[in-house]
């Protein structure tokens, strides 16, 4: 495609179906860009409801809705967004790779994240937009009180952009374990690989269970169940949410931290100060920062000891951050610094970093807490992490990498006049929150004698300036784009491997494999099968699938959103299962034509995993999340089940022997796979094809006997709305059956490669590992809904 | 390892049985519930060794799904010990 002459729908065609990782690191940036811009106009307007005491601006209603969207978009669609456009284009460059692991899933990530971003925002135009806070505090978003179609559009995006995340975390972590250049031994990684590492394992962590929180709520808005309208829904909402949201501040923090030392490095002419100190550090952070969600909810009711534990460690994880930043100070000590506008971008990170980051301790204090929840001295403390250290990094990597990805530079006088109204206009904005410290922060509008409307005149003046500086970005990047001086491929004498091939990159990124292994840069060029052949194929990698699989979840999860409210919701649902088996197929038939094929990259560093292939690494990441989300539904239900003064006894609702023999069929399907794979070791073809056979069929009766049972439950009145233990019940079996249905999918992949004769016998391991965890999740759900 | 996968089949389906042995109520539901659970771990552990093949993996594979299992534990049990004991006792209805 690439070869042709490009006219502008094949242009188009292009970017609708690419799968190379700059190209989806584009996407990414622009679509983040945009969503950047719509967020920070909800912000202007509520900036100027707030501007005056007793405004009328805007309404109560409007208010909600835009402080509501204003912080999901800014931080799930624009933030972490911003920061994996980054990783996607840089992390293969630096470590040497030619692509990621997987460019179809990466390409698939992409969409999945734009079509929800667009699910998210459509409440706007169908009867308003959720407007219950970002948090979706329970019970808020049950139907009884938040009845529109926003809250529950919110949660469908949310459970889609959760989907993407964790898919593009299994493509990122197995790149970097799988795919580095041969001499590229972890510890020689640059740094921004290693923030981008743990980002990822952090999403690994964080984001299943706000995938099964998000699972939960659309089940109650749209089947009835009642697990965030319960007893104790305000409870389990915070802690599965928390457990996803404070992971998710050095989330979305990590990959624009990262930058910075790239930048100072480059910038001072010195290596990275203690970049071990740093790496550890950064071990250390991403631990703590799953042991601290709770002093989000120091003021819930949760017990003393809980209180303690999570005060400890909050307070705790402020060292490993310390260091960092004195590491990142130490790097600049006798440097020949250039105060170029990355640079100025990545002190002014450092800078407003240490005044959030030293906030935040405050809060870590139970008894102060008591006094700053909920007021303006804790948005203040957040904004100034998550838009100033943030936000600031990820534009120090915009004007660093931007000569690097146009192949032009920036204009320097706009970019450091950009910094300088941003940094300016940002603590206009912020720092008079520090002082409104008994302002509640979930309020539309103020009386006048409450003294709070000077300093929100004054932040509101400061969002004037800093909002529409951004303006000057925007400008500099197009006009540059067009007009910059011509870069060349290393413009800052940059160290890292990016800036050893041209600006911007070829298609497979290098002109050859980068070799490491002697200390000195060098390319390897392959005959034959190798690189040159790789290269013309990695051109021509577009794939249709990846973004009509979106687009059918999309209308899927559109329809069960509106399912409640609309007939059309049905029609739009039904469409969407239709045109997502479509395009399923046709994945799967380009897999077993091999019209989609990513050649093994030879030569390549792999340390621990040498013993393991991409698939088997990716399947067992996959696993890894999956655990996570079913601990998530298994915890929900442990939780009701200890807070319920009464639960149904074994056997009163549901029929043992109907347990029993599903289990029996389950454990045998597990035997038959692990046999197809003993067949598949000696070659013995019509071993495996049996063997897979009996698996699909085991697991298609399993799913018959649980229709069944589904169905005489129904008719016995134990329905969706029966209370916690259908709730309970229902949805965990019925996303266990929903894997089952995957698994038939894959079954049937497998098959079908079978008969094609191109099955591979790690193909059917890799398989099996996920076959076998879903017959392992049964294996618990069994005595927990049955025998106990 | 043939032999050995029809060996771990059919311990599975032994200890199945052994579990809703257990359901019928010969024993009070605590140690009805700790037993059936215990039994639920074994099984879940032999899948796991001898049908995706964790005993024959390396370190570096194994400890994936252990740390999952970590992390897995600790969220059980910090979303059931976050409330005090009996703190819905006094408003929760029967579901």
């Amino acid at each position: 495609m690439e070869n042709q002459t490009p006219n502008k729908k094949s242009r188009i065609l292009k970017w609708l179906l690419t799968t190379n990782h700059k190209d989806i690191g584009i996407l990414y940036f622009v679509t983040s860009l945009t969503f950047f811009i719509i967020a920070g106009i909800l912000a202007l307007l509520m900036r100027t409801q707030l501007a005056i005491p007793s405004n009328n601006f805007l309404n109560a209603e409007e208010y909600n809705q835009a402080v509501t969207m204003h912080g999901l978009i800014m931080l799930l669609w624009f933030l972490s967004p911003l920061g994996v456009a980054f990783a996607n284009y840089f992390v293969p460059l630096q470590i040497g790779a030619r692509d990621l692991a997987f460019p179809r899933l990466n390409a698939l990530s992409y969409w999945l994240y734009l079509f929800s971003g667009i699910i998210a925002a459509s409440g706007f135009i169908l009867g308003g937009a959720a407007d219950v806070g970002w948090t979706y505090y329970a019970p808020l978003t049950a139907v009884k009180y938040s009845p529109g179609p926003g809250v529950t559009l919110g949660a469908a995006a949310i459970a889609m952009i959760s989907a993407s995340v964790t898919i593009g975390t299994i493509n990122f972590l197995v790149t970097i374990a799988k795919l580095r250049a041969p001499g590229m031994k972890l510890i020689h990684m640059p740094l921004y690989v290693w923030f981008i590492l743990f980002t990822m394992i952090l999403m690994l962590i964080a984001f299943p269970p706000l995938l099964g929180a998000a699972i939960l709520l659309l089940s109650d808005r749209v089947l009835g169940t009642s697990f965030f309208n319960s007893v104790g829904a305000a409870i389990i909402w915070d802690n599965l949410f928390w457990f996803f949201g404070h992971p998710e501040v050095y989330i979305l923090l990590l990959p624009g931290f990262g930058i910075i030392p790239e930048v100072l490095s480059v910038f001072s002419r010195r290596p990275v100060y203690g970049k071990k100190i740093i790496i550890a550090s950064l071990a250390v952070a991403t631990l703590l920062s799953i042991t601290v969600w709770g002093h989000h909810m120091y003021v819930t009711g949760v017990s003393r000891e809980w209180r303690e534990y999570m005060n400890i460690t909050t307070e705790i994880i402020s060292i490993p951050f310390g260091l960092i930043v004195i590491s990142f100070i130490a790097t600049l000590v006798g440097g020949a610094i250039r105060l170029k506008t990355p640079l100025l971008f990545a002190l002014g990170s450092i800078f407003l970093f240490v005044i959030g980051g030293s906030t935040g301790v405050f809060q870590s204090s139970v008894a102060l807490d008591y006094q700053f929840r909920g007021t303006y001295w804790v948005v203040g403390h957040f904004h100034y992490v998550l838009v100033g250290a943030t936000i600031f990094g990820l534009f120090a990597g915009i004007y660093y990498w931007f000569p690097k990805i146009t192949g032009r530079m920036y204009n320097e006088k706009l970019g450091k006049l950009h910094f300088l109204i941003s940094f300016i206009g940002f603590n206009i904005l912020y720092f008079p929150m520090f002082l409104l410290i008994d302002m509640p922060r979930r309020i539309w509008t103020y009386q006048p004698n409450t003294g709070w409307g000077e300093l929100n005149m004054i932040a509101t003046i400061g969002a004037f300036i800093f909002g529409p500086a951004q303006l000057l970005l925007f400008y500099n990047l197009y006009k540059s784009m067009k007009h910059g001086d011509l870069a060349g491929a290393n413009p800052w004498g940059g160290w890292t491997l990016e800036w050893a091939t041209s600006s911007p990159p070829p298609p497979e990124d290098f002109p050859g494999i980068p070799d490491l292994r002697t200390g000195v840069l060098h390319f390897v060029q392959l005959d034959g099968s190798g690189l040159s052949e790789v290269g013309a194929n990695h051109s021509n990698h577009l794939s249709k699938w990846p973004i009509i699989i979106s687009l059918s979840l999309a209308l899927f999860l559109f329809g069960v959103s509106l399912w409640p409210l609309n007939v059309a919701g049905s029609i739009i649902f039904f469409a969407g299962v239709i045109i997502g088996l479509y395009a399923l197929i046709g994945w799967s038939r380009d897999d077993i034509k091999e019209h989609f094929k990513i050649p093994e990259e030879p030569m390549r560093e792999q340390w621990p995993f040498e013993k393991a292939d991409k698939i088997k690494l990716g399947v067992w990441i996959l696993v890894f999340s999956e655990m996570l989300l079913f601990a998530t539904l298994i915890g929900t239900y442990a939780y009701y089940r200890y807070i319920s003064p009464t639960w149904p006894a074994p056997g009163t609702i549901h029929d043992i022997r109907i347990g029993t023999v599903n289990t029996l069929i389950l454990l045998t399907s597990s035997f038959t796979l692990i046999m197809a794979l003993v067949f598949a070791r000696v070659n013995n073809l019509r071993g495996l094809k049996i063997g897979l056979i009996l698996t699909f069929g085991l697991g298609l009766l399993f799913l018959i006997i649980k229709g069944f049972e589904w169905s005489e439950l129904m008719l016995h009145n134990f329905t969706f709305s029966s209370g916690l233990p259908a709730s309970t019940y229902y949805i965990t079996t019925g996303t266990h059956a929903a894997h089952v249905i995957a698994g038939l999918g894959g079954l049937l992949y497998l098959i079908a490669k079978t008969f094609n004769g191109n099955v591979k016998v790690n193909t059917v391991e890799s398989f099996g590992i996920y076959w076998h965890f879903v017959d392992i999740v049964w294996i618990f759900l069994f005595p927990l809904f049955y025998l106990l | 390892m043939r032999s050995i996968y029809i060996f771990v089949y059919i311990i599975l389906i032994i200890i199945t049985i052994l579990e809703v042995f257990l359901a019928t109520g010969i024993f009070s539901y605590l140690i009805m519930a700790t037993g059936i659970l215990i039994l639920a771990g074994i099984k879940a552990t032999l899948i796991a060794l001898f049908y995706q093949h964790l005993k024959y993996e390396p370190e570096s594979i194994k400890f994936i799904p252990l740390v999952a299992l970590i992390l897995l534990s600790g969220l059980l049990i910090a979303l059931i010990t976050a409330v005090p004991p009996g703190a819905f006792q006094s408003t929760a209805s029967s579901p």
